[in-house]
């Protein structure tokens, strides 16, 4: 699980660097997305590239908590898991 | 109609004539006209003089009525106010954007009346979809859900940041309206300037990114108290984003808000007292220095001049060289 985590915070890093054009050292060592130089539409950007990748849809109910890449990658991990689930079931 | 609608409707009545009375009786820090005119006192051909600030004090007093006065009002009351008491300009024009298959983004100033312009113009367009308030959280009025709940609306109130910003783009995927009040300055971190009032205005880049990102058609609205208890609601002329589609993404942003703010212009020139934000202005925007005349090596001199403070830039632009020797 712990492994799977860093693996989403890895690609989510990778998107970010790539769609939004941030220096990746800079999104690895900033607290906030604000920090990290991702503004709320550019933050809306990179929810479109998450999702197209990972195949899920993100609500506006779940990103109200998320302040930084890492609690993105979390919340993406948690809706992954829900998913799965929902599957299984 | 109950005894406070009208007590406030009388209140509305005697606003002009209040405000004759009082303007020379109340000391100018606390009279709304004439701190506007102070902010504006150091800009070129900005409106001032006691008539514009007793218009902008009455404009105020008014605005603030009305919202109390529709608030008293119900259901059936608000619709007959809709129908009777105010007064539509241009909706024809956008009479068809409202009835595409796209989403509409209605984008108004801050006029005090604004929330009670945006429900007239939906109803007025006959608009079924839900509607959507983009707010910024500081500034949000449950009044406002209130009155378009009165209204009839199916309104859903989202309060700006980056889950408010990600229900916007959900909303307009969805084909519905999204209301906005683009010009506010609080954040200056990611805003971009725009031409407006012969300076530079910083200005939230919110409206024509959703534009873009939906392909929703931008429609201005102005709402303006008139002297009798009602407003006039000026629907400007729709922005079709795609018109700037084809150009790169922060060009297109830029275009399309100053194609926006340039109807703001163009309104609020026309009547200024209605315009909340004239106290701020002067500090969210930069003044733009009239062109003078250039002599003929004047852009040469100037690229000399850079190069010479960035000497990268010859590095990066080698074919400067000849020119700037």
């Amino acid at each position: 699980m712990r492994r799977n985590a860093m693996d989403t915070f890895d690609t989510i890093h990778r998107l970010a660097t790539e769609r939004l054009d941030l220096p990746g050292p800079r999104l690895l060592h900033a607290n906030t997305l604000s920090d990290a130089g991702i503004d709320s539409l550019a933050a809306v950007d990179l929810i479109f590239a998450i999702e197209a990748r990972f195949a899920i849809t993100v609500s506006p109910e779940d990103v109200g908590s998320v302040r930084s890449l890492r609690d993105l990658a979390v919340l993406v991990d948690r809706i992954i898991t829900r998913k799965a689930h929902c599957h299984d079931e | 109609m109950n005894l406070q609608a009208q007590l406030i409707a009388k209140a509305y009545a005697a606003v002009n004539a209040a405000v004759s009375v009082s303007t020379p009786f109340v000391h100018k820090r606390f009279h709304g006209g004439w701190r506007v005119c102070r902010a504006l006192q150091g800009l070129r051909d900005a409106p001032s003089g006691p008539y514009f600030a007793r218009a902008v004090l009455a404009s105020r007093w008014r605005c603030a009525l009305l919202m109390r006065y529709v608030l008293q009002l119900s259901r059936p009351q608000l619709r007959t106010f809709l129908d009777d008491a105010i007064s539509y300009e241009g909706s024809s024009y956008a009479q068809f954007v409202f009835n595409s298959g796209r989403p509409v983004i209605l984008a108004a100033p801050h006029y005090g009346a604004a929330p009670i312009g945006f429900i007239a113009a939906v109803h007025r367009m006959s608009g079924r979809r839900a509607l959507n308030l983009l707010y910024d959280p500081e500034r949000s009025s449950p009044e406002v859900a209130v009155l378009c709940e009165h209204g009839g609306m199916d309104t859903t109130a989202l309060l700006g940041g980056f889950s408010g910003v990600l229900a916007a783009i959900r909303a307009l995927m969805r084909n519905e309206y999204l209301v906005m009040m683009p010009d506010t300055f609080d954040d200056i971190a990611h805003t971009l300037a725009v031409p407006f009032f012969g300076r530079l205005m910083r200005v939230a880049a919110g409206t024509a990114f959703f534009a873009l990102r939906t392909s929703a058609w931008i429609v201005p609205v102005f709402a303006a108290p008139t002297r009798r208890l009602g407003l006039h609601v000026t629907v400007g002329r729709p922005i079709d984003p795609n018109r700037f589609a084809p150009l790169e993404e922060s060009q297109a942003i830029f275009m399309l808000n100053r194609a926006l703010f340039a109807t703001f212009e163009r309104e609020i020139r026309r009547a200024p007292e209605h315009w909340q934000n004239w106290e701020r202005f002067p500090g969210s925007s930069t003044g733009v220095e009239a062109p003078g005349r250039l002599e003929e090596d004047a852009p040469l001199r100037l690229l000399k001049d850079r190069c010479e403070a960035s000497p990268y830039l010859l590095e990066d632009v080698p074919e400067l060289e000849p020119l700037i020797k």
